[in-house]
């Protein structure tokens, strides 16, 4: 954490909760995104500040029963500091991934007005910050990122031709949407599955069409959705491959546990493995650039699966 | 080390509350005697080395310290102060819809690079008068932006400063080698960050992977940089694979298999053969390798035994 970054907090603690009653630590905590330990650090450092050091002219911060916190004099720091550039970027980062979202048209609406409004708030801080980060997403059908749109607002079902990852299959189902979320670099609809009996996630660019149904969503009580936080990991075994340098892209998808650069460049990389499937494509679009290590079984279905096609080509 | 830079911060807190809360302006000699660290200070000089660097964190920090003339009659006597004015982030009239967006924009940091700059931003936005809505739930969208390489806060702020930048770039097979480059922009794409930029030294455009930038980013000075016009980053970053051939490939596919190149192709699912349009051999070759049996290459020749030597590799 680094003392500006720092600094720049604890002159926004004080107008911020001047601005409002007492506040649970844990809730400023929270709104912060640090810890309490750090938040009572910072609070403590800003009691010993103000424009005089004699008594009287200090800030004034109380700690109430129940874990509350006030601030009852900020000493004239009654407003925050203008945007930084850092800061109004961090912001038109994230409302830009919003309006790369169709699949929420009032998310988009209101991205886009928030980001007009932004920038003039910010002023010459932020000329440039706009168009510095882009982000590149999956080609969508515009049709079905309306339809669940649609559903998501007026919460109705939606029948889905979906294509799986894991087995390039279609499969027609009928899903309640519950929201979308991007993680790791792709878009999502997170639905209750009525032919999975359970929650799922549908990767947006894989949804062939989206129709939406006049049936009322339904979505059991039990239901939750994933935690943003958690990572993609799937469950499953984890395997351990052999790549040759060309193959190093491997190391960086997300399923990718660990990797190893051994002396002569190669890499040995520890990847979790959810489908036996999956893996079997991966080693087959790799070639000799990967070789399994220490799983025969898994070896042999690669094998008999290159020695199928191989027959294919030569009918 | 922690005790120093406490009280660091607490000087320099002290010294934003001193000069904002007057309005004339303060003058060295009263400042020399209202904050502890200068009156303790050995000498002169001494004293005017912290005041100058204090002085430059503070407007690094974005805090608008003005030098003025104290009074007429001597022009050697300044003093110095902070205009609330200047200082005051101007209130915006968000409407909730929009405070919503901007609270998921922030959010879209957590556990990344930007996390508490976001948490920061969105609190002096707040601080207003303002209040996001608590039940932010009721709009179904959750993303993250999961960069979490602290190269890439550096990089935004250079590129937003129009800063060449100069760092050890990681190449595949693990030496690295310094860069020195002019940064366009940053392009997230399939949750890999990458960053476009003209090198200097090779005076050719490159994209850079963010995650394979070691240790810290060594900034020039700002507004050299510019970035030609009609410059497209997404489309620069595309596949990360050279486009090394322009045409179409034709296929035998197993009915109701290989659904994502049926899509590519507008094919039906039970279409035998299909065209699919591709531009990268190499990567073209891999996603056609991992079907399979389920798909054989007409056409092109060079495709076609690519693929066969790819496979026989698998055996």
């Amino acid at each position: 954490m680094s003392t500006a970054e720092s600094m720049l907090r604890m002159l926004t603690l004080l107008p911020w909760l001047r601005s409002r009653g007492p506040v649970e630590m844990s809730e400023v905590a929270a709104h912060f995104g640090i810890s309490e330990d750090q938040l009572a650090d910072e609070l403590a450092t800003l009691t010993f500040v103000g424009p005089g050091q004699g008594g009287g002219e200090l800030v004034d911060i109380s700690y109430e029963a129940g874990g509350t916190v006030a601030v009852h004099d900020s000493q004239g720091l009654e407003f925050a500091l203008r945007l930084s550039t850092a800061e109004a970027a961090s912001l038109i980062t994230g409302l830009t991934l919003l309006t790369e979202l169709p699949a929420s048209r009032g998310s988009v609406d209101a991205a886009i007005s928030a980001l007009a409004k932004l920038e003039e708030a910010a002023g010459a801080a932020i000329a440039g910050a706009a168009g510095a980060v882009v982000i590149s997403h999956e080609h969508v059908d515009p049709s079905v990122e309306l339809a669940i749109s649609e559903a998501l607002k007026n919460q109705h079902r939606l029948a889905l031709q979906y294509v799986s990852a894991a087995r390039e299959d279609l499969s027609e189902r009928e899903v309640d949407p519950m929201r979308l979320i991007v993680i790791e670099g792709r878009a999502y609809l997170e639905a209750w599955c009525y032919l999975a009996e359970g929650v799922r996630m549908f990767r947006l660019d894989r949804i062939v069409s989206a129709s939406v149904t006049a049936t009322p969503v339904n979505i059991p009580a039990d239901a939750h959705g994933r935690d943003a936080d958690d990572p993609l990991l799937p469950v499953g075994t984890d395997v351990r491959l052999h790549l040759a340098r060309a193959a190093e892209h491997i190391t960086e998808i997300p399923s990718c546990l660990s990797r190893e650069t051994l002396p002569d460049g190669s890499l040995d990389a520890l990847v979790r493995v959810a489908d036996p499937g999956w893996l079997v494509r991966l080693m087959l679009s790799l070639g000799d650039q990967a070789r399994i290590v220490d799983d025969p079984e898994l070896s042999a279905m690669v094998a008999q699966r290159a020695q199928e096609a191989l027959a294919a080509y030569s009918e | 080390m922690a005790g120093a830079s406490t009280r660091r911060t607490e000087r320099l807190l002290t010294l934003v509350f001193v000069m904002l809360g007057s309005r004339r302006g303060v003058s060295r000699d009263r400042l020399r005697e209202v904050i502890p660290d200068y009156a303790a200070s050995a000498s002169e000089q001494a004293f005017e080395r912290m005041f100058e660097r204090d002085k430059e964190s503070l407007r690094e920090l974005g805090i608008p310290v003005e030098t003025v003339q104290l009074d007429s009659a001597h022009d050697d006597e300044w003093g110095y102060r902070i205009d609330p004015r200047a200082y005051e982030l101007p209130a915006v009239a968000f409407t909730t819809d929009e405070l919503i967006a901007l609270d998921i924009a922030a959010r879209a940091w957590k556990r990344a690079a930007l996390e508490g700059v976001a948490a920061i931003a969105l609190r002096k936005l707040e601080s207003t008068g303002l209040d996001v809505p608590d039940d932010v739930a009721s709009v179904p969208v959750e993303t993250r932006l999961g960069v979490s390489e602290p190269a890439f806060a550096d990089l935004m702020g250079a590129i937003i400063e129009r800063r060449p930048v100069q760092f050890d770039y990681r190449k595949p097979g693990g030496d690295s080698e310094h860069r020195s480059v002019e940064p366009w922009g940053l392009v997230l794409r399939r949750g890999s960050a990458y960053l476009v930029a003209h090198d200097t030294d090779r005076d050719d455009r490159r994209v850079f992977r963010v995650s394979r930038i070691e240790g810290t980013i060594a900034r020039g000075h700002a507004g050299v940089v510019t970035v030609p016009e009609g410059v497209d980053l997404r489309a620069l970053v595309g596949d990360g694979e050279p486009e090394t051939f322009s045409g179409n490939a034709t296929l035998r596919v197993v009915p109701g298999r290989a659904m994502s190149l049926r899509r590519m192709a507008n094919a039906e699912p039970d279409d035998l053969e299909i065209t699919v349009p591709f531009r990268s051999l190499e990567r073209f070759e891999r996603e056609v390798a991992a079907y399979g049996p389920d798909v054989v290459v007409l056409a092109p020749p060079q495709l076609r035994s690519a693929v066969i030597r790819r496979l026989e590799g698998s055996l």
